[in-house]
């Protein structure tokens, strides 16, 4: 388990770094995939299997769309134009591909090695992390809303800055 | 290997084949279903002459589908054009994991099951951003924007309406939630407003009914699948049919009380009842008729008044739902019978206020536009 | 509990590895049965018989990403509620009110993007 750890944790490391230094959109998306997954296993070995269903649906589903749209809609990059069809070559998926079958070992070597021995103890159940979460930690939770109020607020003046130059 | 492990393993296979078989069967089933209620619906025949009541008809139509040229444009991205139908599978296929099909059928008992439905439904979504965007086609580009749009703004007032039925059942998981509506004491009983709520976000989760906007075609030729042909096409189309079963079978276990129903132990094979299973069906076909139903009655809603719906009606009244039944149930005393006044309540305000509210706006509309010309 | 929460996920990774061959499967054996004529014409992208003018990945307009946004944030905000919708009964009180004020920072934010005519579809 803590070698498994020590995979994802490692493979989490690489893939947000190449995150940052891809010049290409696309690949940064593929390579934030992997990133997140890895997130997901490390959060797993550490004995928070709820957070790390949480880390998958609301990246995997939510983030990741987000991206795409932001990928597609505004092609930041400036590769915009007949370009864009040559960041999509096969070979832009073997890096990604080569550290998400790292991350697949250490998931083996999981669940090779039974589940019980675990880095951070036992598991927690998304009971418990409702208790903490809103007990001792309510502080937090409501910063938390503060912070989507302002990601809220953003959202509406990023839209009322594009629509201007068109007259409306 | 012990003998555990193999038992597990057949299981987990027998498991993929009933999810594969449910897809395939729910979508050939429900074309001929849709075509025929349709026709019974609007006083003509349907199709009725493929095999006996013409029940053989969607094969007919798969294995023509099957013959067909399937190409990529040459401007198509051809990698993700071919990952787009593989994608949308993988989530008819990977609901099934949570969906308690009768009593004693799911040994895998996820525990974040209600959040598990939501993460796959955006699977959906993405899968078709995907293809439309990979058609490098202008209408599938925008007719893949506006679904994923309608498809995303939809899905909120579905969480919220998760949100009550995880408060009521005290758990995330399925099997809970189907044993919190045991005697009879279904959600769509004691809730009747979240199951609203949910109803008309599932119905806009599958672009069907009054939602169809994916496919005005009027507007966007087909939609984010202008550029598919052959099989490719025909897993969107699959889906597309396989998802009122699906989405059925959620709505039925959320809402319906799932399996149950008398009789529940009358016949138990190998700890799986068989009965219950004969309920569930029919509770998911009863749902598919008024899915089809709905359709032919409900005129087609604008572009904006689907978002509209969804943000300005939708969604806040999701959050205040969430927050009344919360407050009944911590409060109120006979805490059952209150939330079921109240949801009724609810319900009755909703529906008695709706048309008026609309009418009003609709008055108020006119005279500023009068004004203004 | 442990080993029966790695059980569940082997059966979400097997059954979606499921649906991908499933359909691998079917395009594999699909493509053994049709027939493979090709042409430039039929292999052009389809504008109603017109030839496209300009590409269809360029900066596209931005009211869909804005309602992607707004998604996230509810999104994010449901993702907090659900541990707290298991648990509301023990947590009471403070629990409920924690969550009023949770959700009535964010029904600002709503009212404030609804005002400000962000939810409009124009």
């Amino acid at each position: 388990m803590t070698v498994a750890f020590y995979i994802a944790g490692a493979v989490a490391v690489i893939a947000t770094l190449l995150v940052v230094t891809r010049r290409s959109t696309i690949h940064a998306l593929l390579y934030l995939v992997v990133s997140l997954f890895a997130v997901a296993v490390v959060f797993y070995t550490l004995g928070a299997p709820f957070v790390a269903a949480l880390e998958v649906i609301v990246y995997a589903g939510a983030i990741i769309v987000l991206f795409l749209f932001t990928v597609m809609l505004l092609n930041i990059g400036g590769e915009a134009g007949p370009d864009a069809r040559r960041r999509l070559r096969p070979a832009s998926w073997i890096g990604p591909g080569v550290l998400a079958a790292v991350l697949l070992v250490g998931l083996v070597a999981i669940i090779a090695s039974g589940a019980n021995a675990r880095v951070g103890g036992r598991a927690v159940e998304p009971r418990e992390v409702g208790v903490a979460l809103y007990g001792p930690y309510a502080i937090g939770v409501e910063l938390a809303s503060t912070l989507l109020l302002a990601a809220l607020i953003g959202a509406r003046h990023l839209g009322q800055r594009r629509r201007e130059p068109d007259g409306r | 290997m012990s003998w555990d492990l193999v038992l597990a393993v057949v299981r987990l296979i027998v498991a993929v084949l009933i999810a594969y078989a449910i897809v395939f069967v729910a979508a050939l089933v429900n074309i001929v279903f849709e075509r025929r209620v349709l026709g019974f619906l609007q006083d003509r025949l349907g199709p009725n002459r493929t095999g006996w009541q013409g029940i053989l008809q969607s094969v007919a139509d798969a294995f023509k589908m099957m013959g067909k040229e399937d190409f990529a444009p040459t401007a198509a991205d051809k990698t993700m054009f071919t990952l787009a139908p593989i994608m949308v599978m993988i989530g008819a296929v990977a609901i099934q994991v949570v969906i308690p099909y009768t009593k004693g059928w799911t040994d895998q008992n996820l525990n974040v099951g209600l959040i598990y439905i939501v993460a796959i439904t955006s699977f959906t979504v993405l899968s078709i951003l995907l293809g439309g965007w990979a058609s490098h086609n202008k209408y599938s580009l925008v007719g893949a924007l506006r679904t994923a749009a309608q498809m995303v703004s939809y899905e909120l007032p579905m969480i919220l309406a998760l949100l009550v039925v995880a408060m009521a059942a005290g758990s995330l998981s399925l099997n809970a939630v189907v044993a919190a509506q045991g005697s009879y004491r279904w959600f769509v009983f004691t809730m009747p407003f979240t199951f609203l709520l949910f109803f008309i976000a599932s119905v806009a989760e599958l672009n069907r009914g009054p939602f169809d906007l994916p496919e005005s075609e009027s507007e966007l030729v087909a939609g984010y699948g202008t550029e598919y042909s052959g099989m490719r096409f025909g897993m969107f189309f699959l889906n597309e049919y396989a998802g009122m079963t699906i989405m059925s079978m959620v709505t039925v276990t959320l809402f319906l009380g799932g399996w149950q129903g008398p009789f529940a132990n009358a016949l138990v094979i190998h700890g799986v009842a068989l009965v219950p299973l004969v309920w569930f069906l029919v509770k998911v076909y009863a749902l598919v008729f008024v899915l089809v139903w709905i359709r032919l009655s409900v005129p087609r809603l604008q572009v904006d008044q689907l978002m509209g719906f969804a943000w300005k009606v939708l969604i806040p009244l999701g959050l205040v739902n969430i927050l009344a039944t919360a407050a009944v149930l911590l409060w109120a005393p006979h805490w059952k019978l209150a939330m079921a006044v109240y949801s009724w309540l609810a319900l009755i305000a909703f529906v008695g206020l709706f048309d008026t509210l609309l009418r009003w706006r609709l008055k108020r509309q006119r005279r500023r536009v009068a004004v203004l010309t | 509990m442990t080993t029966a929460f790695l059980t569940n996920w082997i059966y979400v990774a097997v059954f979606i590895v499921a649906g991908a061959a499933m359909v691998v499967g079917i395009l594999l054996m699909s493509r053994l049965v049709y027939p493979i004529h090709p042409s430039p014409e039929k292999y052009s992208t389809y504008e109603c018989g017109i030839e496209p003018v300009g590409d269809s990945w360029h900066p596209f307009a931005v009211r869909y990403h804005i309602f992607a946004l707004l998604f996230l944030v509810f999104d994010v905000e449901a993702i907090f509620l659900f541990p707290w919708a298991i648990t509301f009964r023990r947590l009471g009180t403070s629990g409920f009110v924690e969550v009023l004020v949770f959700i009535a920072v964010l029904a600002v934010g709503l009212a404030y993007a609804w005002l400000k005519g962000a939810l409009e579809w124009v």
